[in-house]
């Protein structure tokens, strides 16, 4: 699904030129679920923006689902990416003038579909999620476990072949970060998307199927979990 | 008060676009308000600043309507009158109709003594001094083309003593179609603010000759007679005086003081000035709001900020206080250059104005009224946001972004 | 690829006050605009000329107005009795009438003197006016009687014009007899017989000749031929071009006027959405990030934007028209400083007049909005979401 190789990338703070990624190699097969760690600095924000063709590398290529993002231009990103990516961040995800229900349906707008199609995708993923009771509630009218579900749903909404999330739990407490994460293993298993997460959280990690560890923009270590969230037996109930 | 008032200046010139839309809003209001509260006070000053020793005889019907020459003896005759001098209006121009300013026949040996208040005329230095007048009634006296012209004109179209005026009249059309030609033997300068500098003075016998020799149309008479009370004299009693005279004909008079001729002329822009003013107030109004906003925009982004600073042990006060200093530092510079750039605009406006406004000024006042407002607005949209600074409580602020 | 109009109309209503404030900036700087424009069409209003026949106007030579002109008797006989291109009527009389004009000294109703158009008539005038003159009340002065009729506005703007009173000239009363309505700038004046009115005022000159001219006139020719003819020596102009000249001064003192408060207004305007816009801008800077992530291109951006600030622009019209409204056929009064008398007439906003000021309101909100739209466009992601 991802493929890196010897990916660059550089940034200018302060009048110094900072080499956070350096000629990183990185594999994701499709249908993985990998955690990203490591700390401050470490580049794992850097290596989603870059999968999520956010941003471009100074050096390298980066395939992703088959098509070389490094080479598309900067008018093909938006598209490319509303079509094969959903993201989901830490914090301030929705847009708190639309209805839950609205944000859902803001990546489908860019998709040629009918009206009604459009709904109806909106409520499927709603659904997965558990917060389709909630679809006409504002953001502000949600906890902060329930709108990042909700930022979940807007992410699959499309059906995207990959999910990004960056810290997705880092303010949430942590029943709220179980049942989103407990969430996001569900959409690995059960609908087979490919999901990168970056986290700092350890237990948050335990979910996902591999942790890369990084450290000063290199891979230090990989760990493998034989069996993802056995780790937190109680975030399976508390997922309600 | 201890206060990091390095922070002022530095938020002001990090939002600089901020900071200079604000500033623009504010020098814009300002210097609308000066200039509309400034029209209305040129008009009024008109008046004010009328001479209270002078009235004008003019004909009871209409400023249109000449009076005879012999009116002149018989108003001479009525007691408290110091002296009288006709004014008959030219109506003319120089090149265009569009180059629009006042002329008119006096009697020449009369003008300067009786207006000696109002105008005063320049040596071949420049300065106002009697050597001037002295030279400038010797050149009427001598030349029957000769004519006095205001600072103004001087200015705008290079004439000094010795230029040959050429003008054209509309009441007074040189049969011939040629242009009436005048030599500039004085140059005055307005003494008081409400006198106009861009007048010409001609010796009305010159007109009155050709006339009577029929180089040019026009009828005979005279369109005013402008008469300076002897001292002492009552107003009331000498106007009534002069209507009195010539209440059977052949032209009834309607006798005024000199300021409420000068307030028939205003009287005729009708509603203008109230509108104008109106204009101005709702201008003024509208921008204050759009300051006000903007301060509490500024103030809200910076909630985390100002909690960091009471965190670091600044007091309530020194935080409301740096808020209201930003405040008044922007409204202050703003509104005050907005209020300098009406003040040195005056000339550039009233020459653009042409006839329509030939004494627009700024008063003083109202420049100071201006930097009043100014300031008013500093205080008004920092008042919000300051006391709510002062009260913020820091770790509820430190939470918020920013 | 649009935003939906929700998000754009809902992020105007989360800053309020804010967007509120601006749209009163632009509210008022659009019923200023409304305001003084629709005093000049009001203005301009009464002097449209008569579509129907050709009129043409003799004065003095160099004269720009009735008032500066001066047509001696024997003058005006030869111009009525010998022009050719004057038509005549079925019993041969010349479609042409001499008229005295004066700006007469009145007092207003409340308070002040003005100067007040007075014309002295011939009976042809009358028949000259056609259907733009009606009798409202009373009846047409008898000519050779000391009698005047006014024009409506006069009676309720002026003291003593009022039907059975009485207009003193020079010595000599004059009583109102009736009451007419005309649609130009002769509505608001005093009307009686120039015969009379020459002899009052001890002034017996006529300021025009008006006459009903053949269609085919060649105005300029007739411009050169009188010009300088040594009989009658006339200024002649179609009444097109004389009316044109009368608006012109106090017209373009108007439009003058409008343009200058309209730039002035509107620059504070301006600032004032662009402050607002930018802010909005700043706030919702991780959310535009949001939105890029999502796959919105950067014109989707742009847009949304720009059409928030456009929408406060609409509000701000809207606003200001409603404000400018209630003076649409407010009657009001002015010096036309070209013939230096008082003119009565209406605010007018007419339809077009109230497009133009949406148009404008939009303007304003379109060019406020553009750089915080380039702004929010211009934002990388990645920079988007460092922000918080």
């Amino acid at each position: 699904m991802i493929r890196m190789r010897t990916v660059t990338k550089r940034y200018q703070r302060g009048g110094q030129v900072l080499t956070v990624l350096d000629q990183l190699d990185l594999d994701v097969p499709q249908g993985d679920f990998v955690a990203l760690m490591g700390p401050s600095g470490s580049g794992k924000s850097t290596i989603l923006n870059l999968v999520g063709g956010l941003d471009l590398p100074d050096a390298g290529r980066i395939d992703v689902a088959g098509a070389d993002i490094t080479a598309m231009s900067e008018a093909q990103l938006p598209a490319w990416r509303a079509r094969h990516v959903g993201f989901v961040f830490q914090a301030f995800n929705l847009v708190p003038v639309l209805t839950a229900l609205e944000n859902v349906l803001l990546p489908l707008q860019l998709q040629p579909l009918s009206r009604a199609q459009r709904r109806q995708q909106a409520e499927f993923a709603l659904e997965i999620v558990g917060l389709k009771d909630r679809m006409d509630h504002r953001p502000k009218q949600l906890s902060g476990g329930q709108e990042q579900r909700v930022a979940i749903a807007r992410a699959i909404a499309t059906d995207p072949d990959l999910v990004l999330a960056d810290e997705p739990t880092g303010d949430l407490d942590r029943e709220s970060a179980n049942a989103v994460m407990g969430l996001l293993r569900r959409l690995n298993a059960e609908l087979k998307k490919t999901l990168v997460v970056v986290t700092h959280d350890a237990v948050a990690a335990e979910h996902a199927r591999r942790v890369l560890h990084l450290d000063k923009g290199v891979l230090a270590r990989e760990e493998l979990n034989p069996s993802p969230g056995q780790a937190a037996p109680a975030a399976g109930r508390a997922a309600r | 008060m201890k206060a990091p008032w390095l922070l002022v200046g530095r938020h002001l010139r990090a939002h600089w676009l901020r900071t200079g839309l604000t500033f623009g809003s504010l020098f814009f209001a300002l210097f609308l308000f000066c200039l509309l509260v400034s029209l209305v006070t040129t008009l009024d000053d008109a008046i004010r600043q009328s001479a209270d020793d002078r009235v004008i005889v003019q004909s009871a019907v209409s400023l249109f309507v000449d009076l005879p020459l012999d009116y002149q003896p018989k108003i001479e005759a009525v007691p408290g009158i110091e002296r009288v001098s006709k004014f008959q209006w030219f109506g003319g121009f120089y090149q265009s109709r569009e180059d629009f300013f006042a002329q008119f026949g006096v009697d020449h040996d009369r003008l300067l003594e009786m207006y000696g208040a109002e105008m005063g005329l320049l040596d071949p230095e420049g300065t106002v001094s009697e050597a001037g007048r002295e030279l400038a009634q010797a050149g009427l006296d001598a030349d029957r083309r000769a004519c006095i012209i205001g600072e103004g004109l001087a200015r705008q179209y290079g004439w000094k003593v010795g230029s040959t005026v050429p003008l054209q009249s509309g009441i007074f059309p040189m049969r011939d179609g040629s242009a009436w030609e005048f030599n500039v033997v004085g140059v005055y300068r307005p003494l008081k603010r409400n006198f106009d500098d861009r007048t010409i003075f001609f010796r009305y016998d010159f007109l009155d000759e050709t006339r009577e020799a029929g180089l040019c149309d026009g009828g005979p008479g005279v369109g005013v007679y402008s008469v300076n009370l002897a001292e002492g004299a009552d107003a009331g009693q000498v106007i009534a005086g002069i209507d009195r005279i010539f209440e059977n004909g052949p032209q009834k008079t309607f006798t005024v003081t000199e300021a409420a001729f000068q307030q028939t002329f205003i009287s005729m822009m009708g509603n203008v000035p109230f509108f104008v003013g109106t204009i101005g107030g709702a201008v003024v109004f509208a921008v204050v709001f759009s300051v006000v906003n903007t301060m509490l925009m500024s103030s809200r982004q910076r909630a985390h900020e100002l909690g960091i600073l009471k965190a670091l042990g600044f007091s309530d006060g020194a935080v409301g206080t740096l808020l209201m200093v930003e405040s008044l530092l922007l409204s202050l510079l703003g509104g005050g250059l907005g209020v300098g750039f009406a003040w040195v605009s005056q000339e550039g406006i009233r020459v653009a104005s042409g006839a329509y406004l030939p004494t627009y000024a700024v008063n003083p006042s109202t420049a100071g009224w201006g930097l009043l407002i100014a300031l008013g607005i500093g205080l008004v949209a920092g008042l919000g946001p300051s006391v709510a600074a002062a009260r913020l409580r820091p770790v509820q602020a430190l939470r918020s972004e920013g | 690829m649009a935003l939906p109009l929700a998000y754009t109309v809902r992020n105007l209503g989360v800053r309020r006050a804010s967007a509120a404030l601006t749209a009163i900036g632009i509210a008022m700087t659009v019923a200023v605009f409304a305001g003084v424009l629709s005093l000049r069409a009001g203005f301009e209003q009464l002097y449209r000329p008569r579509g129907d026949v050709t009129v043409a106007m003799y004065l003095r030579p160099g004269a720009a107005s009735e008032g500066e002109s001066a047509i001696r008797r024997e003058q005006a006989d030869i111009l009525l009795k010998e022009r050719p291109e004057i038509e005549r009527d079925a019993g041969g009389r010349p479609l042409a009438a001499a008229e005295v004009f004066l700006a007469v000294y009145m007092e207003k109703r409340d308070g002040g003197l003005t100067n007040t158009p007075l014309r002295g008539i011939q009976p042809m005038s009358l028949e000259l006016q056609g259907e733009r003159l009606k009798l409202a009340e009373g009846r047409w002065m008898e000519f050779g009687a000391d009698e005047v009729v006014v024009g409506r506005p006069l009676t309720e703007r002026m003291a003593g014009c009022q039907l059975g009173e009485v207009v003193t000239l020079n010595m000599t009363p004059f009583r109102v007899v009736g009451v007419f309505e005309h649609d130009g700038a002769e509505g608001g004046e005093i009307w009686g017989d120039a015969e009379r009115f020459m002899a009052a005022l001890d002034r017996p000159v006529f300021q025009r000749v008006v006459a009903r001219v053949r269609p085919d006139t060649d105005f300029a020719a007739l411009k050169a031929e009188l010009e300088h003819d040594t009989r009658i020596p006339s200024e002649v102009m179609s009444e097109p071009e004389y009316l044109a000249a009368q608006t012109q001064a106090t017209g373009g003192m108007l439009e003058f006027l409008a343009g200058l408060l309209t730039v002035i207004m509107g620059a504070a305007a301006i600032l004032g959405s662009i402050n607002t816009m930018m802010a909005s801008v700043a706030a919702r800077t991780h959310e535009i990030g949001v939105l890029r992530a999502i796959g919105y291109p950067r014109l989707s951006i742009f847009l949304t934007f720009l059409l928030e600030s456009a929408l406060m622009g609409l509000l701000g019209g809207a606003l200001g028209l409603l404000i400018a409204l209630p003076f649409d056929g407010l009657e009001t009064g002015m010096a036309n400083f070209q013939t230096f008398t008082d003119v009565s007439f209406a605010f007018r906003l007419t339809p077009l007049l109230a497009l133009k000021s949406f148009g404008l309101a939009f303007l304003l909100g379109l060019v406020g909005g553009t750089l915080p739209a380039l702004r929010a466009a211009s934002l990388k992601p990645v920079e988007a979401f460092r922000q918080l």
